[in-house]
């Protein structure tokens, strides 16, 4: 079965009444919305905070997604402006407490031994992208490392292509400059 | 340089080519590389962040088990059932009507200057400090030997005494009413008609 149409499947069985075609649902994109999330929010619990808030903005809005558009771009756009707007109230939290930086909590995944330095390396590399404006590292998130085109990005974010290409372009010249200066 | 392409296509090509393995802008690349330092130094910039791009999260074991029902909990815990939902909106309205009826009860009591008011019986003793209080506030204190008097008329014509429901002697008046005897009654008639 063609996953997209999987999807439609269980969306339709959801707007006739059947749950447990909702939690199926849940339960076939959860990592691909945690990856989205965890890549923005750039730490693990605001990741499951902002995914479990996908997916009941999810259960509220299915039945007004248009299936004319594919269900994975609408399930970007909420994962990525649920994050971004997870990560703004955090902001103004901080800032209301005057400043008050708290160190984030340690990320409780467990790392194999053997794949330290790929780690190190792929670790640095989402450090240096979390010290990016919004844009740019929401952009440098779907383009580089979830793969998607221009054209699926300006969807999800509902702006244009040239605006996404400085966007990218800037995020990877930012991101070099941050890795240079790690290794000196 | 290519004429035909700028910069910001040859990105686009680019980046097509070494993230999404999509080769379909090759030819119009290695043309525009070849006359271009700054898009030749893109290229590799992105290929030496390449490799450690490819990250991909998935939830840890203990939250995968758990991520759908904390899901569910979050929307029923967030959704009323259909009877609890018309059970709150009947409390709400009910909270509702009670604070507009409690609003304008206290504005009515307590906007009193200048209207008038009935304090009977003991309260209408000049000893008694509510006395001050009450002729202050517009009140009309009526001493016990007027008191038959003043029932009489609030039971003739309770519309112009009406504020006294909120004086506080509500109920006093009827009790003083029934105590009276026919006779005097018609004297205080006979008195409140000036005749």
């Amino acid at each position: 079965v063609v996953p997209e149409r999987e999807d439609n499947d269980l969306i339709n069985r959801f707007l006739e009444g059947d749950e447990q075609a909702f939690n199926l649902l849940v339960r076939k994109h959860q990592d691909f919305v945690y990856n989205v999330t965890r890549k923005i929010c750039g730490n693990h619990e605001d990741a499951i905070e902002a995914s479990q808030r996908v997916f009941v903005k999810l259960y509220d809005k299915l039945q007004s997604f248009n299936r004319s558009a594919s269900f994975r771009t609408w399930l970007y756009r909420i994962a990525v402006n649920d994050s971004l707007n997870l990560l703004r109230s955090k902001r103004l939290r901080r800032w209301l407490r005057f400043g008050d930086l708290a160190a984030e909590p340690e990320d409780p995944e467990p790392d194999p031994l053997d794949a330290y330095i790929e780690r190190e390396q792929r670790e640095r590399l989402m450090r240096a992208a979390d010290r990016l404006p919004d844009r740019q590292r929401t952009v440098f998130v779907l383009r580089m490392t979830e793969g998607l085109s221009y054209g699926e990005i300006a969807e999800i974010l509902n702006v244009s292509v040239g605006s996404l290409k400085a966007s990218f372009f800037h995020a990877v010249q930012k991101i070099r400059k941050d890795l240079q200066r790690d290794y000196e | 340089m290519n004429e035909l392409y700028n910069c910001s296509d040859i990105h686009g090509y680019i980046e097509d080519e070494l993230i999404r393995g999509d080769r379909s802008g090759v030819s119009h690349t290695s043309a525009h590389l070849r006359g271009c330092p700054a898009c030749q130094r893109y290229r590799e910039e992105l290929a030496d962040l390449l490799p450690a791009a490819d990250t991909v999260y998935t939830l840890p074991e203990h939250e995968r088990s758990v991520f759908s029902a904390r899901v569910r909990t979050r929307i029923s815990g967030r959704i009323p059932a259909a009877g609890e939902e018309r059970w709150r909106r009947a409390v709400v309205q009910f909270a509702v009507m009670a604070v507009v009826v409690i609003s304008v009860t206290l504005y009515l009591y307590y906007s009193g200057a200048g209207r008038e008011y009935i304090a009977a019986g003991y309260d209408a003793y000049p000893t008694d400090p509510a006395y001050e209080y009450e002729l202050l506030y517009g009140i009309i204190a009526v001493p016990d030997d007027e008191l038959a008097r003043a029932a009489v008329g609030v039971y003739l014509d309770p519309e112009t005494y009406a504020d006294m429901l909120f004086s506080g002697v509500n109920g006093y008046f009827p009790d003083v009413i029934e105590s009276l005897s026919a006779e005097d009654i018609e004297t205080i008639l006979q008195q409140l008609n000036g005749v």
